[in-house]
């Protein structure tokens, strides 16, 4: 539909197959199962999951640090990884930029020589003016004048640029970041998060980006990938996660989600109708098609659901249900309020004028919850 | 063009050869140097004709003396243990988890002997507690005399079975101090306030909480204290004979030196039973430290909160004190004493003193001999050997597994063997034909790049295992190569550790005793060697001028050294990996 390519893409990375398991004498552990991935020049794309579901192991096995068992890598067209063909090039070969999570400066170089690093391993006629060239990385990141410094002489966001910085200079086909904002406070990541976009639409790198925080990765991501034990879930843009996940454990993993147990009552190639415990509600667009009595969760965000004295806008065709206010929580910019429903549930409602002009509920007070048009989601079983 | 995947344009090429070369060499020429002496024992020991012959095991294993030598080292090596043991795990609990350290300095203190070769200490104390010339010898007979006892100066004296054993622990304690201070380092450290709360005392706290949490590292360090026991000769060497104590080490040395002709084939036979004894020992010890080492890795960023001694707390600094004082000051203030003495007196006349016996040492073309060439061999065989233990710990990094587990084990082997069995079987080896090494100085410098090796490579290996993957990895993906990974990151961060490696070994080969007693003489001399014959010879004045040399000389060494490798990027945490 809207992802309609327009013009044909050049690819910068292409997985195929990529499958790592660890093995030791005990037991042994997927790393990363059959995942099979794209990333366009000049895409972002963003891996998101859990501790532990494989994100790092992806990553190094792209950047050659880790040898995967099957499958195949490629970058900028070439072959770095083959399983079948027993081809591996070492990380040196891949020209690839890196961040990593620990910064991973060496603390015996100063700021200039860390960032002149891949430069002074390169083909001296693709070198340039190396000077100039680390001045004017540095000067973009907001680093240039530290650097005679040692990287223990500088801020935890500082290295962070000075990483960021070394990571660009090479002009690479690729970036990878591992987790690279996680060792800073929250305000220093949101700056460095607004800078790495600002630097993204300059430059226009591609990248694959490992994150574990939600909102970074929807902040940054061309292209989300939401991972779950080693196996890519859903592959799309953030919108298009957030707004219609494959299943609930996506729905779950990029925010907060209403869900309760359903059973499909009537389908068809557009719209379902599907049966809880406290009534039957049409949902529009199901992520796959579905057949009558299939049983599965129905799903809806908290922000989508407004709250209305009983009765009130009963002119209005969306669905809602009744129930009783158990809990108000006053949460700063929205207030998020419990409701039990009539007929068994729970739901959970997040009001943004309740917090400047109107008055919120009262606990124990009856209330209609009233979903917005097409908010209801199928979430799968 | 489509941009499909295609071919690489150029396969990689195969360019670890020059890297996989020079550390096949290297591996191939430490197994070598290790085991080819190794093997020539065997061989001698077993089939001293071409068959299998046990008549010279008969002849040997027969001596009375033996047996006495045999007796006297168990019971040296058991109650060393025994009080040893303790006292290092005492100390290393008042350091690590108690308020009784003050600064970094209290962690070096306990450390602090083994910067000054063995052999410099016992001299010391022979100046110290010889029963008529000794400084303390007067002082303590008065001291007991006014409290009414009236002791046999014979009885105060250091060449005794109480003066052994003093130095044996002296010289131990350092030792089980670094095993168990690194254990409680990574202890978890609410056990403690556990036993705390529950109202158990200080004292109590420490020996059923701390000590049984560390019981594996306390195993290890048992087993560490009897092997460097059985194998020690400086001090047996030179205080055992006066008190006819004799032990296994001076025992083989005398089949050597003593008698004509040298019964080389009962110095092997006796290696060989060493040898498997310490073996067996280490093996047990390996086993041990292995079930330490996965505690420690757990444990990793704890900061314990220090127990509280209150009034205790100034004894304890007192005592650690004391231990420093005996082990390091007092005995090198004997030594500077007596060579700035014409004749070693137990009294001190300022306007007696002078550097005599500097000049008069210097004068002498063996002395002079015996410092160039140990300084040189000394220089010579800590960097050789702080190299190849340095480059195998970053194969060893770099291929991981088996491999690693493999180099590990190979470079400890010569940690089984007593200095003076692997110097007999460096003789037999690299002595005669084929090689013809004897009364060189190349011979005593195999022997001690094997002997070093096993310190070498652990100083190596904490070292490499400083510097955080990441790091190196980095390096890589900025498109560096092996080699430039290796000279322009890994080299770098990881020369400090090895600085330190360094300058241990520097003093450990300037006083080495055992080797150089077998393998140094006349043609070649060494330091060891020229104490060993000032010391049979009677020449105090300039033996103390000697051991002064070798303390000051260590002591400077270490020090600059230690200036040398200190990073200056250090300053916090920060850049590296963890
Ligand atoms: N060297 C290794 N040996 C054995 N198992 C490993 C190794 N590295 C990773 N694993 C396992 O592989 C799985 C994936 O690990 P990976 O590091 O890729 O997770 P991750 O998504 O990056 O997690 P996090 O968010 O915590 O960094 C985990 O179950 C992990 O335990
Ligand atoms: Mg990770």
């Amino acid at each position: 539909m809207l992802k309609e390519p327009t013009a044909p893409k050049t690819v910068a990375v292409q997985i195929r197959g990529l499958r790592k398991v660890y093995r030791s004498r005990a037991r042994s552990v997927v790393g990363v199962d059959h995942v099979d991935l794209d990333v366009a020049a000049g895409e972002l794309v963003v891996l998101l999951g859990p501790s532990g579901c494989g994100k790092t192991t992806l990553l190094r096995s792209v950047a050659g640090l880790e040898t995967p068992d099957e499958g195949e890598i490629s970058i900028d067209g070439r072959v770095v990884f083959s399983a079948s063909r027993k081809r591996a090039l070492p990380p040196e070969d891949r020209h690839l930029g890196m961040m990593f999570q620990s910064y991973a400066l060496w603390p015996h170089m100063t700021v200039f020589q860390n960032v002149a690093y891949p430069l002074s391993s390169m083909d001296p006629s693709l070198r340039g003016d190396v000077r100039a060239r680390v001045h004017d990385v540095c000067t973009r990141l907001g680093v240039a004048g530290f650097e005679e410094r040692f990287p223990s002489e500088l801020s935890g966001g500082q290295q962070q640029r000075v990483a960021l910085a070394r990571a660009l200079i090479g002009k690479p086909s690729v970036i990878l970041f591992d987790e690279p904002l996680s060792n800073v406070d929250a305000k220093v990541r949101r700056r460095l998060r607004q800078q790495l976009r600002d630097l993204k639409h300059e430059t226009n790198f591609s990248g694959i980006y490992v994150t574990h925080d939600q909102e970074e990765a929807m902040e940054l991501a061309d292209t989300l990938a939401v991972m779950e034990s080693g196996k890519i879930r859903q592959l799309a843009s953030s919108r298009e996660v957030y707004q219609r996940p494959n299943g609930l454990y996506v729905a779950g993993f990029v925010g907060e989600v209403n869900h309760w147990p359903a059973e499909v009552v009537e389908a068809n190639e557009t719209s379902a109708l599907v049966r809880t415990g406290f009534g039957t509600f049409r949902v529009e667009n199901p992520p796959e098609v579905l057949s009558p009595g299939r049983t599965g969760t129905l799903g809806v965000r908290p922000e989508r659901v407004s709250l209305a004295t009983p009765g009130a806008d009963a002119a209005s065709a969306d669905p809602r249900v009744r129930g009783r206010v158990k809990e108000v929580v006053f949460l700063g910019a929205r207030c998020e309020v419990r409701v039990d429903i009539d007929g068994g549930g729970e739901l959970m409602a997040w009001l943004f004028e309740a917090v400047s002009h109107r008055s919120p509920p009262v606990v124990g007070a009856q209330i209609d919850a009233i979903f917005e048009a097409t908010s209801l989601q199928w979430l799968g079983p | 063009m489509t941009a499909t995947v295609a071919e690489p344009n150029e396969i990689a090429p195969p360019r670890y050869r020059a890297i996989t070369f020079v550390v096949g060499a290297i591996v191939a020429a430490v197994l070598a140097v290790i085991f080819l002496p190794l093997a020539t024992i065997l061989q001698r020991a077993l089939l001293p004709n071409g068959a299998l012959d046990l008549s010279l095991w008969a002849a040997t294993l027969s001596q009375p003396d033996l047996h006495y030598a045999i007796r006297n080292t168990l019971i040296l090596a058991v109650v060393t243990t025994v009080i040893a043991v303790p006292v290092g795990v005492f100390f290393a609990w008042l350091v690590e988890r108690t308020d009784a350290r003050w600064g970094a300095l209290s962690r070096l203190l306990p450390v602090i002997p083994l910067l000054l070769p063995p052999v410099a200490m016992t001299i010391g104390w022979l100046f110290l507690a010889d029963p008529r010339a000794g400084f303390l010898a007067a002082p303590m007979q008065t001291a007991f005399r006014a409290m009414g006892l009236d002791i046999d100066p014979s009885a105060l004296a250091v060449q005794s079975w109480g003066g052994l054993i003093l130095l044996y622990v002296l010289f131990s304690v350092p030792h089980v101090y670094v095993v168990a201070a690194a254990a409680f380092s990574s202890l978890d450290p609410s056990l403690e306030e556990a036993a705390r709360i529950f109202g158990k005392g200080r004292l109590k706290c420490f020996l059923s909480v701390s000590m049984p949490a560390i019981r594996h590292a306390i195993g290890s360090a048992s087993l560490l204290c009897i092997i460097s026991s059985f194998g020690l000769y400086s001090i047996p060497a030179l205080l055992g004979t006066a008190a006819r104590i004799d032990v296994l080490s001076v025992y083989i040395y005398r089949l050597l030196n003593a008698a004509y002709p040298p019964k080389i084939g009962q110095a092997v036979v006796l290696g060989v039973l060493l040898i498997v004894t310490i073996g067996l020992l280490w093996l047990a010890q390996r086993r041990i430290a292995a079930s330490t080492g996965h505690a420690q890795i757990g444990g990793m960023g704890i900061r314990p909160n220090r127990i509280a001694l209150g009034a205790w707390r100034w004894p304890a600094r007192i005592m650690l004190l004391l231990y420093v004082a005996l082990t390091s000051i007092l005995p090198l203030l004997a030594l500077f004493v007596v060579s700035l003495q014409q004749f070693w007196r137990p009294l001190v006349r300022l306007d007696q003193l002078s550097f005599e016996n500097f000049f008069e040492f210097w004068s002498t073309a063996q002395s002079r001999a015996a410092i160039v060439n140990s300084s040189l061999l000394a220089v010579l065989t800590t960097t050789c050997v702080v190299l190849i233990a340095g480059v195998l710990a970053i194969v060893g990094k770099n291929v991981g597994g088996k491999w690693e587990k493999w180099l590990g084990v190979l470079t400890k082997t010569p940690s089984a063997i007593p200095h003076i069995v692997f110097a007999v079987g460096v003789l037999v080896t690299f002595g005669f034909a084929p090689f013809f090494l004897n009364g060189t100085w190349f011979i005593i410098f195999l022997c001690y790049v094997a002997v070093f090796l096993p310190q070498a490579s652990i100083a190596a290996e904490a070292a490499v295992q400083q510097v955080g993957g990441q790091l190196v990895e980095a390096s890589r993906i900025f498109g560096a190569r092996p080699g430039r990974t290796f000279w322009t990151v890994q080299l770098p961060l990881i020369l400090p550790g090895l600085a330190a490696g360094w300058a241990l070994i520097f003093t450990l080969v300037v006083g080495e005793l055992n080797a150089a007693a077998i393998l140094a003489g006349p043609r070649n001399p060494v330091i060891g060697y020229l104490i060993l014959s000032l010391f049979d010879n009677g020449t105090y004045s300039q033996l103390a001028a000697l051991g002064s040399i070798i303390g000051v000389v260590s002591g400077i060494t270490v020090f600059a050294a230690l200036m040398f490798a200190r990073p200056r990027f250090s300053s916090s945490g920060g850049g590296g990996g963890d």
